[in-house]
């Protein structure tokens, strides 16, 4: 088969990004148990891990650009190579939130949260859960399967939105009746907030499954 | 499939159109039922593996086949609804409207002068009109500038790039509908590739330009349609697609479009 080394190339930008996106997934995983169990060690963990992201963003660009250069690639190569790059940045990104979440848990501090945790870890399963599955269906290249998980991640992002509703409304109820805590109960805004975005993106990324198939 | 892109092209003005053209070199077929429409004003790269029968199809559009005893062409090519292997069309008349550019350069060992007035002047073009037919022709190639001042020297003294600028001047002289061209900048540098490109695109306006090339992304860069050709086992050239530049380069419909136009296979 011609065009051997650039196959080989192709086949590790996959394998670098499935290294990317497990490290994303762990951040996300490490900032949510830091916030819920208070753990500041672990959260800034989570925050000095970010530039190991950041750098990993940086290589697989630099291997998309060199490759665009050296192959000049066309059709589906092309497709894959934009779609990656998209999907990198995509993932800083949602790296980007976890470390954001790290970073909202050390403001908090270690006294008692102003109130239970319920419904923000929940969003945090969806979303995590999200990302998996528009990683998986980007790295699967069938064009069917992946319009059936993009339709499915469409309907789990409304669930989570319906949720990201039900915390806002929670928190301003809290905001109102202990008007000493508005700023904690305002950082677990913004974590809720940081989990719906990290939704969205995967969503982005299912997008680009669609690109990358041709749809 | 290739029928589906053929309604696709077909909604604009064809200004040749093939129908079940096959060809054959002895009783070796070489080309098998092609049928496309090549719209008015566009330019149509032709692609595929090595021996697939593009030169082939691309000579067939000016009857340079003829020139070779063997070769048998079945099928028909219609230029303006004119049927060009009727028994009343004129090889050379058609050959005066459907120009051809060689993948090496070839001027006649003669002035740049004559190489652009040979074509006017054969074909009764007025005596008076010769130089400025040749200046707008040379101006219209992008060659003007560069021979202005030497108009009698030997074509022969140019640049590689400059004698394949001559040769489109010769071809536009004697004002023609098509030019096709047969790998036309696979002998030149960059510079001289991409001064071509700029002219076969400036061209385009008025001209159909058919071009075979095997430098995919020359053809990404200039054709507004791609007719892809394949031989299978039989080694028979098909047209196995055809489309948008868009369609053809970004998204193919045939997986062996995606395997050829990828580097895959050819």
């Amino acid at each position: 088969m011609a065009r051997q080394e650039f196959d080989n190339s192709l086949h590790r930008l996959e394998t670098e990004i499935k290294i990317m996106v497990s490290q994303v997934e762990l951040s996300i995983e490490k900032a949510m148990k830091s916030l819920i169990e208070q753990d500041l060690v672990l959260a800034n963990e989570v925050i000095k891990n970010d530039d190991v992201i950041d750098k990993m963003q940086d290589d697989l660009e630099k291997l998309c650009v060199d490759l665009i250069r050296r192959e000049h690639p066309l059709a589906g190569d092309l497709r894959e190579i934009v779609a990656c790059m998209y999907v990198i940045e995509e993932l800083e990104r949602i790296g980007d939130y976890a470390e954001g979440i790290a970073v909202l848990t050390n403001r908090m501090g270690v006294r008692p949260l102003p109130t239970d945790l319920v419904i923000i870890p929940q969003i945090s399963i969806i979303s995590i859960s999200m990302l998996k599955t528009s990683t998986e269906t980007f790295l699967l290249k069938n064009a069917d399967e992946v319009k059936n998980r993009y339709k499915k991640l469409q309907k789990e992002d409304t669930k989570l939105d319906k949720l990201y509703k039900d915390v806002q409304e929670k928190l301003i109820e809290l905001m109102k009746r202990k008007p000493n805590e508005i700023e904690r109960a305002t950082f677990l805004l913004w974590v809720a907030h940081n989990l719906e975005r990290i939704a969205d993106r995967s969503i982005n990324i299912a997008e680009r499954s669609m690109f990358l198939v041709g749809n | 499939m290739v029928n589906d892109f053929i309604d696709e092209i077909s909604t604009q003005e064809a200004i040749l159109k093939a129908k079940g053209l096959s060809v054959f070199y002895g009783s070796l077929q070489a080309v098998n039922n092609v049928t496309f429409n090549i719209p008015r004003n566009k330019i149509i790269a032709l692609i595929g593996p090595s021996g697939c029968g593009k030169s082939t199809l691309i000579r067939c559009f000016n009857r340079m086949n003829d020139l070779i005893p063997s070769a048998k062409v079945e099928g028909e090519i219609k230029y303006n609804d004119i049927s060009i292997y009727s028994e009343n069309s004129n090889p050379t008349d058609i050959r005066f409207k459907i120009g051809m550019v060689f993948q090496k350069p070839n001027p006649f060992p003669k002035s740049i002068f004559e190489n652009v007035a040979f074509g006017p002047k054969i074909n009764g073009f007025a005596k008076d009109n010769i130089e400025s037919i040749v200046e707008s022709s040379l101006k219209k190639s992008a060659l003007w500038d560069e021979v202005k001042d030497r108009l009698k020297d030997n074509g022969l003294t140019l640049s590689g790039g400059q004698q394949q600028r001559l040769c489109i001047a010769r071809a536009l002289a004697v004002n023609p509908d098509i030019i096709l061209m047969d790998e036309p900048a696979s002998a030149l540098d960059p510079v001289s590739t991409s001064k071509l490109e700029d002219l076969i695109q400036e061209i385009s306006s008025n001209i159909t330009v058919v071009i075979v090339t095997h430098n995919m992304q020359q053809a990404t860069r200039i054709c507004d349609y791609a007719a892809v050709m394949m031989a299978g086992e039989n080694r028979i050239g098909e047209l196995i697609e055809y489309g948008t530049n868009d369609s053809v380069f970004g998204n193919p419909k045939d997986e062996r479009t995606e395997a050829y136009v990828t580097g895959r296979i050819g």
